[in-house]
């Protein structure tokens, strides 16, 4: 209807700031008054009578006026701009208030959503793949533990060719590879797949295609696919990179595609650059050099359900084929670990991730701690909401006197409210993008990268955005409602107390909170820096303050063993005969890389009774290597070119292995035995050195042997460690060049120093320890705020009761000590709390101390202290002010 | 603010829809007028029986004009100054019409119901 549209219209038009309207009105309106006014004075009236007589006759010109205004512009609009308006000025008249209640806001905010966004990341978000609810691992036990790495190749065949039950299954695995493109090489993380992987994942080409379709079907095409990152990164995005020929650890393949935006695949925390397809056949021996093509052995198995099939059918149905395949094949039926075992569908929407063992309790715990803060920042905001709320009451009142609706001053005061928890949470928001960031910094980066994307979580947001507002709502709007009750004439007498003694007992239950809530965060940060402090100064073992390492991967096709062992030998000596440099060695391994191996050591000719078979760590180095690491040798010799292959097999053992299988008995010259039957090697041990920690500092120490890495298996990965006599960075570009020079199509990565991979060994202990550090310290400054403000406001309204007493003789040094009386009270009922609190919480957290136990009286004792002090502090201000109070000011005011 | 409106009702016995109407026929049978000429015809056709707020006249113009029933424009008033002057649109004839018709008709049916009273 074209008056419905003309009434917008002119609604629109107001609320654009169309004010010509109401000229127009306010000069017809006073044309017709001067007629009415020249009529009556015309009637015989005097001016003034006339223009009485004027304005009675035409009635309420303010309400004509205002009724024609609200055809203009949209009310709700109106007073809501008119409400954010006075709400913006109000916030910025009290900067502290503001930026106190924005900055415990945000920072609640934020911490909490980063924190959790990180967990949605790893934990909880589903691939990036069609319907991942309906994918599954194949999960075989094996004693306790569950490998989802071993199903035997024949149950994949039966698996994928079981057309009822499964939509498809695939098997992948991961290799560091050398990719050589436009004369340039680089290292990447390449992952071998089947053909189908990507039409069972559901995922199409960004650019080009995936595999073409023999290759689906089980054939073999050199086809490469590369990651959407790594296209970006390395080839610019650039679209010709489709047909490109790369080279793959010496070997050709064909680019026929780009996977798309924000697809990593099935392992959470990695991205692999390129993806090529498995050799169907496994007796194929085509590309020795690239060993994961081959599907052959024990595989992991991640398989579609066809849409109507349940879990517990496929289970079933697999478990029938999974004990056929055991029954047919000798070689699985005689196999001990898979008698009596039964098969196991995983449901996996969420892929795997080597991540979620290894942060999964410090992110819990984190995430615990940051919604402690929230708390206190919502305490403390309904803190200063209620101190502001009294401070306010008079003004309500007066304008509740002048006329002002009571639903209209309370949309008010819930505006200003939800002002505050919006803007907070909008401050929350920048800094849960920049946290993210800090805490994917403290993910370790090994010669995996560990690549995740991250970003703010909006369920998370929500949530705690809610948590704020509601309290906003809550300690805004309450105190407002009571405020604006008609009882207006006590509100404007002065002096009155009012309800005000309840406020007060409210905020002090808020300040107590606040404060057995910070105690509790403060222990636990001085626990945890404790800890680190600990790990840190467990003697590892080694000496290597100006030590880099490299790592490379040889390729093996285009390096024989016996060139092999050449390189490493010229490298070693070249390197060492660089300036500045004191001595190099090599590791397979080598401390804190992950992948240090274990095997069973046995002593040869030891009777049988007393022949205890054991695991120790076992290491291929090379001459120097100990000395590099400044590990001293205790007897014996180190390694030397002499322990070639060829030569007979040497070893070397720590002091614990020393004592494990030798007791008193001088090992020099004494053999072990390594492995298990029947790959069992002998050695010759011809040296003992000191023992130290292998895969983390916190470990119970174990028995380690070393073997020579020139002997026995060919290096597959190995680091070089470089010594240097001073400082260790002015090298790292001659040690390159060195590499160059040797052979320039050599990827060589995860460039360190010692002691930051030693640091990156406790990333889960230092992500805690700095958090809760912090966290520690932002909850007490909160509640040491809080209490200020409470104190104030306490001593600000007794200001009369205390001019009284001064006036009647006490001395100002007596009323500083009353009123930090009353401050010491609330904070030692808050540290009484907060104690109890983390007694009971003690044990939830003791597996993660470090030689520290959770009810560690020093620590706690210095957290307590800390916390008195700083509360102490926050009320010495307001008590000082309250000794200075003069009486005859304070009897003569309110 | 809300109890004023319920003063002017009450001081006014006169309803919104019957102001509009008298404002359009007067509009309607003496052409083009400004407010105070209209408040001025209406009090003189009532002959002071109907106690009207003038200022009413003016909201009522605002509704006639928001439904297209009366259009303004600036003229030159009686004594040379600039005064808005409505007139009745085509559709406010039209809707002048239909109002009629409905009062007459409704005037009708009152008469003859207290005619019948009367026989009773």
């Amino acid at each position: 209807m074209i008056h419905h549209l003309r009434a917008l219209a002119a609604r629109l038009r107001g609320l654009f700031g169309d004010r010509g309207a109401d000229r127009e009105l306010n000069d017809e309106i006073n044309t017709h008054l001067r007629l009415l006014t020249e009529r009556y004075v015309r009637q015989g009236m005097t001016e003034t009578e006339a223009a009485q007589a004027a304005h009675r006759q035409f009635g309420n010109i303010t309400l004509l006026q205002e009724v024609n205004r609200e055809t203009r512009g949209f009310k709700i609009i109106d007073t809501l701009i008119q409400d954010l308006s006075y709400g913006m000025r109000l916030l910025l008249k009290s900067p502290g208030f503001t930026t106190v209640a924005l900055l415990s806001l945000g920072l609640g905010i934020g911490a909490n959503t980063a924190i959790f966004s990180l967990m949605d990341a790893i934990f909880w978000r589903h691939l990036p793949v069609s319907h991942p609810e309906q994918l599954v691992s194949i999960v075989i036990p094996l004693g306790e533990r569950e490998d989802p790495g071993f199903t035997p190749l024949a149950l994949f065949r039966e698996i994928q060719n079981n057309n009822q039950i499964f939509a498809g299954a695939i098997t992948n695995g991961a290799d560091g590879l050398s990719l050589t493109v436009d004369g340039a090489t680089e290292r990447v993380m390449g992952e071998v797949v089947t053909g189908n992987y990507f039409s069972v994942l559901g995922v199409n080409a960004f650019r080009g295609r995936t595999f073409s379709a023999e290759v689906a079907q089980g054939a073999w095409a050199p086809e490469a696919i590369l990651s959407y990152d790594f296209w970006q990164r390395r080839f610019g995005s650039d679209a010709g990179v489709v047909g490109k020929t790369i080279q793959l650890n010496g070997y050709s393949f064909t680019v026929v595609g780009v996977s798309p935006p924000h697809f990593f695949g099935t392992e959470v925390g990695m991205s692999p650059e390129v993806r090529v397809p498995k050799l169907p056949d496994p007796l194929d021996q085509t590309m020795p050099a690239m060993p994961l093509l081959k599907l052959s052995g024990y595989i992991p198995v991640m398989a579609r359900l066809k849409p109507d099939v349940s879990l517990q059918q496929a289970q079933a149905a697999t478990e029938v084929v999974y004990q056929r395949v055991i029954q047919d094949d000798p070689h699985l039926s005689s196999n001990p670990r898979f008698r009596g075992t039964h098969i196991r569908l995983l449901p996996s929407p969420r892929g795997t991730s080597r991540l979620r063992g290894e942060f999964g309790r410090p992110l819990a715990l984190l995430l615990g701690l940051v919604a402690l803060v929230l708390l206190i920042a919502c305490a403390n905001l309904a803190n200063l909401l209620l101190g502001r709320a009294a401070a306010r009451r008079r003004e309500l009142a007066v304008r509740l006197a002048i006329g002002a609706g009571r639903a209209r001053l309370i949309r008010q005061l819930f505006t200003e409210s939800l002002l505050i928890s919006f803007l907070g949470g909008a401050l929350g928001v920048l800094l849960a993008y920049w946290a993210v960031d800090i805490l994917f910094g403290f993910l370790p980066q090994n010669h995996i990268r560990t690549l995740l994307e991250v970003e703010p979580n909006l369920r998370a947001l929500g949530f705690t955005l809610g948590v704020t507002v509601l309290t906003g709502i809550l300690f805004g709007l309450a105190p407002a409602l009571q405020a604006t009750r008609p009882e207006i004439a006590s509100a404007l007498k002065s002096g009155s107390t009012g309800g005000r003694r309840r406020v007060i007992e409210l905020r002090q239950a808020l300040v107590v909170a606040e404060v057995a809530l910070a105690l509790l965060l403060l222990i636990g940060a001085a626990l945890f820096v404790r800890t680190l402090q600990n790990l840190k100064a467990v003697n590892a073992g080694f000496d290597a303050d100006n030590v880099l390492l490299f790592t490379m991967k040889p390729v093996h096709q285009r390096y024989a063993p016996a060139r092999l062992r050449n390189f490493c030998s010229e490298l070693l000596e070249r390197v060492e005969r660089l300036p500045g440099v004191r001595s190099a060695g090599l590791a397979e391994a080598g401390p804190f890389s992950g992948r240090e191996g274990s095997a069973l050591i046995t002593v040869p000719g030891s009777p049988p009774q007393t022949e205890r078979p054991t695991r120790a760590f076992v290491d291929r180095v090379s001459p120097h290597f100990f000395e590099s690491l400044g590990i001293p040798l205790l007897a014996g010799r180190d390694f030397s070119v002499a322990d070639q292959e060829g030569a007979p097999n040497t070893a070397i053992i720590d002091e614990i292995a020393a004592r494990d299988f030798f007791n008193e008995v001088n090992p020099i010259g004494r053999h072990l035995a390594v492995g298990r039957s029947p790959n069992v090697t002998e050695f010759e041990i011809i040296g003992v050195i000191k023992a130290t920690k292998h895969r983390s500092v916190r470990e119970a120490n174990q028995p380690a042997v070393y073997l020579s890495i020139l002997q026995g298996d060919r290096p597959w990965m190995p680091t070089l460690y470089v010594r240097a006599t001073n400082a260790i960075t002015p090298l790292t570009a001659s040690i390159r060049q060195t590499f160059q020079g040797l052979d320039k199509d050599l990827p060589v990565f995860n460039i360190k120093t010692f002691e930051r991979q030693l640091n990156e060994s406790l990333a889960q202990d230092r992500l805690v320890a700095t958090l809760s550090g912090f966290f520690g310290v932002l909850a007490t400054m909160l509640a040491a705020i809080g209490l200020y403000g409470v104190m104030a406001y306490a001593v600000a309204s007794r200001t009369q009761e205390i001019g009284i007493r001064m006036a009647l003789g006490a001395q100002p040094k007596g009323v500083l000590w009353l009123v930090m009386w009353e401050t010491l009270r609330l904070v030692m009922v808050g540290v009484v709390i907060g104690l109890s609190a983390a007694l009971a919480a003690a044990r939830l957290i003791s597996n993660l101390l470090f030689d520290l136990k959770p009810t560690d009286p020093l620590t706690i004792a210095m957290a307590a202290l800390l916390m008195i002090g700083i509360a102490a502090l926050a009320g010495y201000l307001p008590a000082r002010r309250a000794s200075h109070v003069d009486p005859l000011v304070a009897l003569r005011n309110e | 603010m809300s109890k004023g409106r319920h003063e002017e009702a009450q001081k006014s016995e006169v309803l919104q829809g019957t102001l509009d109407l008298m404002v359009l026929k007067v509009l309607d049978a003496l052409g083009p007028q400004h407010g105070y000429g209209i408040a001025r015809r209406i009090e003189q056709v009532s002959q002071q029986v109907l106690q009207l707020n003038e200022g009413t006249v003016y909201t009522s113009l605002l509704r006639l004009q928001q439904r297209g029933w009366i259009a303004s424009d600036w003229g030159a008033s009686e004594n040379n100054r600039k005064a808005k002057y409505y007139s009745i649109t085509k559709s406010g004839r039209k809707q002048l019409a239909r109002e009629t018709e409905n009062w007459e008709r409704i005037a009708g049916v009152i008469g003859r119901l207290l005619s019948l009273e009367g026989k009773g």
